[in-house]
């Protein structure tokens, strides 16, 4: 037998056994002060998780505004001496960078944004098939791997839409831009949440490939949609037509 | 990596809910990749979001257990996420009247000014909760006190006994259940006191 106290806590995170759900009805249709018990730890339960709900809500517009905080500055003698030495280090990085980029080729701009690869997915618990090959792709990806990661995903029986775009990234990242191609160009045509970031990286394996055209023609579109990466696709029809 | 360490896990266990804000800020986005692929079939984002600040608040009180194993928490809240999202809830709460699920809607859904008439709540249970939670709000001493740290900050009997110096364990379960019921009777006195208003 669960105790009451237990049996509404579990109730409450509807953690309850068939076996504990029979005896919490007996206990709300017989005793009428542990009916009253449940229907007021209800109410303040959700109370608890709504505002729990909204502490997390506003965390993470919090965390989107990325606001930068201010700082109480000690001053002391080497505080200008200091601030000055790191604006100089600054100057000569901004300028070094500026050279890099502005003085580089639209295929170094190309290698730029690939070196920057794109987020891996969380690592599931599972255990079929599908699932441990998915965790082998994951871990794969992450590790740079991408032959292991190709090679993993393809052990996936129908595989969905995000192991579908990440086969195709693996694919670019390995540098095999014929082989990435019509796997995001499919992620791209499918309409889901992944076909914004299909449409950018698909314009890139086209430029790897030598397809200059069909490059262009995807960057003009993101450019277009002023979405995800617009603004490095402005920067790089910019250095192909220059 | 999506995790907690350890001080974050005591930070937790003493009241303070902001590490888990920090991973719920921080990885929404890997949560929402990772549940989506885990439910194969399609669930709009805010369906999305709420399972997650559903397992979130499972977590929250997971953590406060002293069995918890701090590894693949964010797996774990996946797999939770993943549950409430099948509407698994449904089966165990058909047997009361305030349902908790349809009780929290209500509460946030009034909280960020909606309209509450379509909320799943009768507005007979839409009096009740309002009510319960105005007295409870007024009300002020230990028994308010001990009902909020009890069920509103989930703390354990242990860190109660100690913090309101309560003798042992069955005297501090008999002023729970004295406070439930003072806190009832100050809900029916205030629901007559409405009652003869409209008359």
């Amino acid at each position: 037998m669960t105790d009451k106290d237990t049996l509404i806590e579990k109730y409450l995170y509807s953690e309850l056994s068939n076996t504990e759900a029979q005896q919490f009805e007996e206990a709300l249709k017989n005793d009428s002060d542990f009916a009253d018990e449940v229907e007021l730890r209800t109410i303040i339960f959700a109370k608890a998780k709504s505002d729990f709900k909204k502490k997390l809500r506003d965390t993470q517009r919090e965390y989107q505004k990325e606001k930068p905080t201010a700082k109480v500055v000690k001053l002391n003698p080497t505080y200008y001496l200091k601030r000055i030495a790191a604006a100089l280090i600054i100057g000569v990085l901004a300028f070094v960078l500026y050279q890099y980029l502005a003085g580089g080729s639209p295929d170094q701009l190309v290698d730029n944004y690939l070196a920057d690869t794109h987020s891996s997915p969380t690592v599931l618990m599972g255990d079929n098939d599908n699932e441990k090959a998915w965790q082998e792709a994951i871990k794969a990806y992450q590790s740079k791997d991408y032959s292991a990661s190709v090679a993993a995903i393809q052990k996936i029986q129908a595989p969905d839409a995000e192991q579908q775009f990440y086969l195709g990234l693996s694919y670019l990242y390995n540098k095999n831009y014929e082989q990435a191609i019509p796997v995001l160009k499919q992620s791209l045509d499918a309409k889901n949440s992944f076909s914004e970031s299909a449409q950018w990286y698909l314009s890139l394996a086209y430029f790897k490939n030598g397809q200059t055209d069909l490059a262009r023609k995807y960057l003009n579109i993101i450019v277009g949609n002023a979405g995800w990466k617009s603004e490095e696709a402005g920067k790089l029809l910019k250095e192909i037509e220059s | 990596m999506c995790k907690l360490n350890e001080p974050e896990i005591e930070q937790i266990r003493s009241g303070n809910d902001a590490p888990l804000g920090r991973l719920y800020g921080q990885y929404r986005q890997n949560l929402i990749t990772g549940l989506r692929s885990k439910a194969k079939t399609q669930h709009s984002i805010e369906d999305m979001e709420d399972a997650l600040q559903e397992a979130f608040f499972v977590i929250r009180s997971k953590i406060k257990s002293p069995d918890f194993k701090n590894d693949n928490v964010c797996g774990y809240i996946i797999k939770i996420a993943h549950y409430k999202l099948l509407d698994q809830d449904k089966k165990t709460w058909r047997f009361t009247s305030i349902n908790p699920n349809e009780a929290e809607k209500y509460i946030s859904a009034k909280e960020r000014g909606y309209e509450s008439s379509n909320i799943g709540l009768d507005h007979e249970n839409q009096t009740k909760v309002d009510i319960a939670l105005e007295v409870l709000e007024e009300w002020k001493g230990p028994c308010k006190e001990l009902l909020w740290l009890a069920y509103y900050n989930d703390r354990s009997n242990a860190y109660i006994l100690e913090k309101l110096k309560h003798k042992n364990k069955n005297v501090l379960k008999s002023s729970k259940s004295r406070c439930l019921r003072r806190w009832r009777e100050k809900i029916n006195e205030r629901l007559s006191q409405k009652e003869q208003t409209k008359k």
